[in-house]
């Protein structure tokens, strides 16, 4: 069952100066036509401008369509008689956890979100500790928020999205502010929820050694998909990736510099031990 | 010649709480003039606190710092100047954008250090073109996107000439392209004017890259100061700062597992590509 569907969208956004006159518009999105389905796991890459979390806000009803649709298990999110359900499928969580953290303590800023559909305090008393069981910060419950430091934040804005048990979740970079072990360990609690609970994932990232958790990968430039394709595809297409401002991992990175001195690699290599295996 | 002496500092987020643990906990170290010094540790590790401590943000509970020998917490220290001397760019500093035009935003500390208008918006649109950005110059800066406005906000530091730089995360939510191009004018800004560069980051193979020295940070402390091909090459410091060895660090010790003789002070990308042709 496709539970994503976008035609068409385009988004332009008013330019205004100074005074708060409309001098121009400014094409953001311009004619997306994708269908992600139940259970995929998508990563977005795209430079800076591209319009990567404009198109995340379009998925939760943030920004309408200028012109276009976009579908959320069938829903569009024009229907403003939707908005509330669309929003209760979709979990996003934002680039900066300062936008979205509204509570002093961390166990009620995770509540927030489940206190406005309506859960039972058992219910939710349950999920909090289940969400932070999930990123590993149980010993941060009790915290006092704006006390912790910016990757601790990240973890809490996402517990509290987890714990509203979204259908799909939207994840506009998530781990920023996050060591490289704990990008690691977030990410692969999210590809838990993914495969065991068939949660649809899209994250938006410039750390692209995280397009190995994903089953596509889509590439946006200029408000618009110029790539969609594997990840091994897609780390195949390196020079097609740096006209749209990506570089590959270090390591599809440095075997394509030694294919290029004329050493033979077999293309597929993605950690140091497979890289270092023509040394035999 | 030392720029910046940090002795025994202590600082906790909760004074009057005695069972409260010390954000940083008895740090020392020295930056010397043009070093380009990157900060390291996991989440929570106390990196953010401690640059807040650095222009004089943060007053210690005890220990004192020293800008080119004077103590900054001495009374007659005139710490208005640290703050020109020291330009700190925070997380997430496109916040702290309020101008009506780009250009503004970024004249805007250098109107206060006390240049001419003239001078400051000429320094201004120099910076700006140096960022790749001064089409944006007359835009607002709310319509830009995250990565752009991120860019003005580092063009607003630069344009004030410190002679020391700091900043947290600045590569956190820029796109590959732009932060190799970010860290090629921070390098040219060290290597040119001799301006002193600190930044805290979690992308261990741009250390490699780009910095000369490295600290390592747990739990408040320091538990490694040095070069990085030294630090980021030591199994057991990485393994107790919980932090993930960069693939640079990986290969020289996959290949020196091997038997190969590889060159520890030779990590950067160029250099490993070198060595593994040579190998071959």
């Amino acid at each position: 069952m496709q539970n994503i569907q976008i035609k068409n969208l385009i988004v332009d956004f008013d330019i205004m100066n100074s005074e708060g006159a409309v001098t121009s518009q400014k094409r953001a999105l311009d004619g997306i036509n994708l269908s992600i389905n139940e259970g995929e796991f998508v990563c977005i890459l795209g430079r800076n401008g591209s319009g990567k979390s404009t198109f995340a806000k379009c998925l939760n009803a943030l920004i309408l369509p200028t012109f276009g649709d976009v579908l959320i298990n069938g829903m569009n999110t024009k229907d403003e008689t939707k908005t509330i359900e669309i929003r209760k499928n979709i979990g996003m969580a934002f680039q900066n956890p300062d936008n979205q953290i509204v509570a002093s303590i961390v166990e009620e800023d995770i509540a927030f979100g489940m206190e406005n559909l309506c859960i039972d305090s058992e219910t939710m008393d349950k999920r909090i500790n289940e969400s932070l069981e999930c990123l590993g910060i149980k010993d941060l419950r009790y915290s006092v928020t704006s006390k912790l430091s910016g990757g601790q934040k990240q973890k809490v804005s996402i517990a509290g999205i987890l714990s509203m048990k979204s259908k799909i979740l939207v994840l506009d970079e998530p781990t920023s502010m996050i060591d490289k072990n704990g990008r690691k360990d977030l990410i692969d609690r999210v590809k838990r929820l993914n495969k065991d609970e068939k949660i649809t994932v899209i994250l938006i990232s410039h750390y692209i050694d995280e397009i190995s958790y994903a089953d596509r990968v889509i590439v946006f430039n200029n408000g618009k998909v110029t790539m969609d394709d594997t990840p091994n595809n897609i780390t195949l297409r390196g020079s097609e990736l740096e006209k749209y401002g990506i570089m590959l991992p270090y390591i599809p990175k440095l075997a394509s510099a030694l294919k290029a001195n004329g050493i033979n690699l077999k293309g597929n290599e993605f950690n140091v031990k497979e890289l270092c295996q023509f040394l035999k | 010649m030392s720029i910046l002496e940090v002795k025994n500092l202590k600082y906790k987020y909760d004074k009057y709480d005695d069972s409260s643990k010390y954000a940083i906990d008895d740090i020392s170290f020295n930056i010397d003039e043009k070093d380009f010094v990157a900060i390291i540790g996991e989440s929570g590790s106390g990196k953010s606190t401690l640059i807040s401590h650095l222009n004089g943000l943060y007053k210690a509970d005890s220990g004192e710092i020293y800008f080119k020998d004077k103590n900054i917490y001495s009374k007659d220290f005139d710490l208005t100047n640290l703050r020109f001397k020291c330009g700190v760019v925070f997380q997430y500093p496109e916040y702290q954008l309020f101008s009506e035009t780009v250009i503004d935003d970024v004249a805007f500390g250098a109107l206060k250090k006390g240049l001419s208008k003239d001078e400051a918006y000429d320094k201004s649109y120099e910076v700006l073109k140096l960022l790749g950005i001064e089409h944006l110059k007359d835009e607002t800066p709310f319509n830009l996107s995250g990565g752009e406005k991120r860019k003005v906000a580092f063009a607003g530091v630069f344009v004030m000439n410190p002679d020391i730089l700091i900043f947290d995360e600045p590569d956190a939510g820029l796109d590959p392209t732009s932060k190799v191009k970010f860290y090629n004018l921070i390098k040219s800004l060290n290597e040119k004017f001799g301006t002193t560069i600190i930044y805290i980051t979690h992308n261990l193979d741009d250390v490699i890259e780009y910095a000369n020295k490295v600290i390592v940070l747990k739990k408040g402390k320091v538990i490694k100061i040095g070069a990085p091909c030294d630090v980021l090459t030591d199994l057991k410091v990485m393994n107790d700062a919980s932090l993930d060895m960069p693939y640079a660090a990986q290969i020289y010790h996959e290949l020196t597992s091997k038997g190969y003789n590889i060159d520890k002070r030779k990590l950067k990308f160029n250099e490993i590509v070198e060595s593994l042709t040579r190998l071959k």
